[in-house]
């Protein structure tokens, strides 16, 4: 036979399946290195430009760079086990992977009750914060109804009573019931993670977006354990009053500096046309995260990529429709606490 | 030299769980190759942790039967899926609109329901019932906070909102009034939409001068008109309106939707946007946060004439105030 057709019809067979191969990568629907592909690039894009993937592969799935190295090329398939340990690292949404557009969104829950305790809470909170606190520029996005109970904080008996109205009301806890206010009523644990919280807080960066209503609910909670007799006396209430006024001292001297005690910068804006939600956004250096309030103290926390790009811009969106009242703005700054100073005097008038 | 078995857990569990949402007589292993396209030999392999299913194959069987991975790696129980319908240029009014009246008009149509609000803002169906009320909300939403650009350059008055989004909206408050509702109004219900329509005022984004001192005349006679029907008891149609005055603890907008067999919550946030989700626990946890929240509040629809009539009148005043404050442009 001759070999010079035959091998020509070797060639043409060999380029028809090369072609074929090539198309049938382009436009499979079936192509198994895909999402493998994009879920392993989301991951190096949370690296540091100077940490190799495979190495970050080989550490955390326990196996060999080459093992990685096919894992990353697509020679070798994922399995979900090792997708979990990936997940638990970086918090990447799976769910979003694989339907981007996906209008669903994982969100963890914590409620407090009896269950989970207040105690516990502030762990979970101490755990966020110090996780901000140890990647390089975080920054913190506060849209506030109500004052960040942080703030609050470097008050004690402030503090105490807010969580009071927390156990007291909001939980409806047994344990305090009967019992009336009394700066004294918490446990000194409870109010010592608080302070720990606190003072995480205050040396981290944050921005915050505040309504004109941000000391209502706290006055109003004053006004209506008042009403109500839940308070031991009337000395109580007037040392309320006085923390709140020096609250609010702190707070302006820090929006004028700019500074909060511990540190961090603290950047006010002033909301005249919304009642934010209370909803914090979290961008560290590998990972972002929102935080929302609802029923007074519970959180839902998510780290969906999706939902954390309309958080941020929903809240860069508010802050376009707010001025900015810390360093500059003397004029609107004073203008904004005096108003609620005002509002500190006619609630203590009405009680006092 | 053979190699180690490696822990295949989770597809175990994923597998199982697809395997759950078949019905009964549907053989799992032949549903597999088929939607696989794999043999039956090779899915039962994947089925038995033999050969690793790929992420691919995982959002395949994720998008047919709608199972979160998510929802298995994650560490904890206290993880649910919401959905969340996040308003956008891209996410238009009308969708918005036409998915919420879907939702009102599924709960409307079950024999038994009830939805129970926590309202921090005056729940949004009552804006819906008057046509002026109604387009400058929408209004907002589309010039301030979604910044639609056909709004950038627009002075409000009511026909700039297409008559189709009015009557989409207005659709919404007719569904809201079939449905008997229990309504725990915070005492600061009414500020956010007094204090938007002074700052368009200020903002000269109205096209007539008087618009905002028609748009309070408006909102005077939509509180007269709740209530009335708080005195009453009833919305328009002859549903139950049990209307709760709480002073202290709403911080924001909730709704619990309660059917024969199946519970909804919605969570609004961001203005316009709602998180919505059927799990049980969460659904628990709404319930009884609302349950507390009416130890801590007062009744005002049908008694307590001397609460009802001090409520409405604080908020009549603040609308007054709002009205007096207004300044001439």
């Amino acid at each position: 036979m001759d070999s010079y057709p035959y091998g020509l019809l070797q060639m043409v067979i060999f380029w028809i399946i090369i072609i074929y191969q090539k198309v049938r990568t382009m436009y499979s629907p079936n192509d198994i290195t895909n999402i493998q592909t994009v879920f392993l690039g989301q991951i190096r894009s949370k690296l540091a430009d100077s940490a190799s993937l495979a190495d970050e592969l080989a550490e955390i799935l326990n196996i060999s760079r080459d093992s990685a190295y096919r894992r990353i090329r697509g020679e070798t398939v994922l399995s979900l086990d090792e997708v979990k340990r990936l997940y638990d690292r970086y918090g990447l949404s799976i769910d979003a992977i694989l339907s981007p557009d996906s209008n669903m969104v994982l969100i963890n829950h914590q409620a407090v009750d009896f269950n989970y305790s207040l105690k516990e809470w502030f762990k979970s909170i101490i755990y966020h914060l110090e996780k901000a606190k140890s990647s390089v520029n975080p920054e913190l996005i506060f849209a506030a109804k109500d004052i960040p109970v942080f703030h609050y904080i470097g008050f004690p008996e402030l503090a105490s009573f807010k969580l009071f109205v927390l156990l007291k009301s909001v939980i409806k806890d047994s344990a305090y019931e009967q019992r009336p206010y009394t700066s004294d009523v918490l446990p000194k644990e409870i109010m010592a993670a608080a302070a720990k919280a606190h003072q995480l807080y205050s040396s981290l960066p944050s921005t915050e977006i505040w309504g004109d209503e941000v000391f209502n609910a706290t006055l109003k909670q004053i006004e209506f354990y008042h009403e109500c007799r839940y308070f031991e006396n009337e000395s109580v209430v007037n040392q309320l009053y006085e923390q709140l006024m020096e609250f609010l001292k702190r707070l302006r001297r820090e929006a004028a500096e700019g500074k909060k005690e511990e540190g961090g910068t603290f950047e006010l804006y002033q909301n005249e046309i919304l009642i934010p939600d209370n909803t914090i956004f979290v961008n560290m250096q590998n990972q972002r995260a929102v935080f929302i309030n609802y029923n007074s103290i519970d959180l839902l926390t998510t780290y969906q990529s999706s939902f954390c790009d309309k958080t941020e811009a929903y809240m860069k969106n508010l802050m376009k429709n707010s001025a900015i009242i810390s360093v500059t703005a003397e004029k609107e700054r004073n203008r904004f606490f005096n108003e609620i100073e005002r509002k500190i005097i006619i609630s203590k008038a009405k009680l006092i | 030299m053979p190699q180690p078995v490696p822990s295949n857990n989770i597809q175990l569990a994923f597998l199982d769980q697809i395997k759950n949402r078949l019905p009964d007589k549907i053989s799992f292993v032949d549903k597999l190759a088929e939607l696989l396209n794999v043999s039956r030999d090779s899915a039962y392999r994947r089925i038995r942790g033999e050969t690793v299913l790929s992420l691919d194959e995982a959002k395949k069987l994720c998008d047919l039967f709608a199972v979160s991975l998510d929802a298995l790696l994650s560490p904890s129980v206290n993880t649910s899926l919401f959905h969340h319908r996040a308003m956008s240029t891209s996410y238009t009014l009308q969708q918005w609109l036409h998915s919420v009246g879907s939702n009102l008009s599924y709960i409307s149509s079950c024999q038994r329901k009830e939805m129970l609000f926590a309202a921090r803002d005056m729940p949004i169906f009552h804006n819906f019932r008057l046509p002026e009320l109604s387009a400058f909300k929408m209004f907002f939403w589309l010039k301030t906070i979604i910044k639609d650009p056909d709004y950038t350059e627009q002075k409000f008055k009511q026909d700039v909102i297409p008559s189709s989004i009015q009557q989409a909206a207005h659709k919404l408050w007719n569904l809201y009034a079939t449905v008997p509702s229990m309504e725990i109004w915070s005492d600061e219900a009414l500020n956010e939409i007094i204090k938007q329509i002074g700052f368009y005022h200020e903002c000269r984004y109205f096209a007539d001068e008087d618009m905002a001192i028609r748009l309070f005349d408006r909102l005077i006679e939509l509180i007269n008109l709740i209530k009335e029907e708080a005195h009453l008891g009833k919305k328009p149609g002859g549903e139950e309106f049990r209307l709760y005055e709480n002073e202290i603890l709403i911080a924001n907008n909730t709704v619990l939707a309660r059917m024969e067999s199946k519970r909804i919550v919605y969570i609004n946030y961001n203005t316009l946007n709602l998180l919505t989700t059927h799990q049980a626990s969460f659904c628990d946890n709404t319930e009884k946060y609302m349950g507390n929240l009416t130890r801590n509040s007062i009744l005002i629809s049908t008694s307590a004439e001397k609460a009802r009539n001090k409520f409405f009148n604080r908020m009549k005043q603040r609308i007054e105030l709002a009205k007096g404050n207004l300044k001439g442009l």
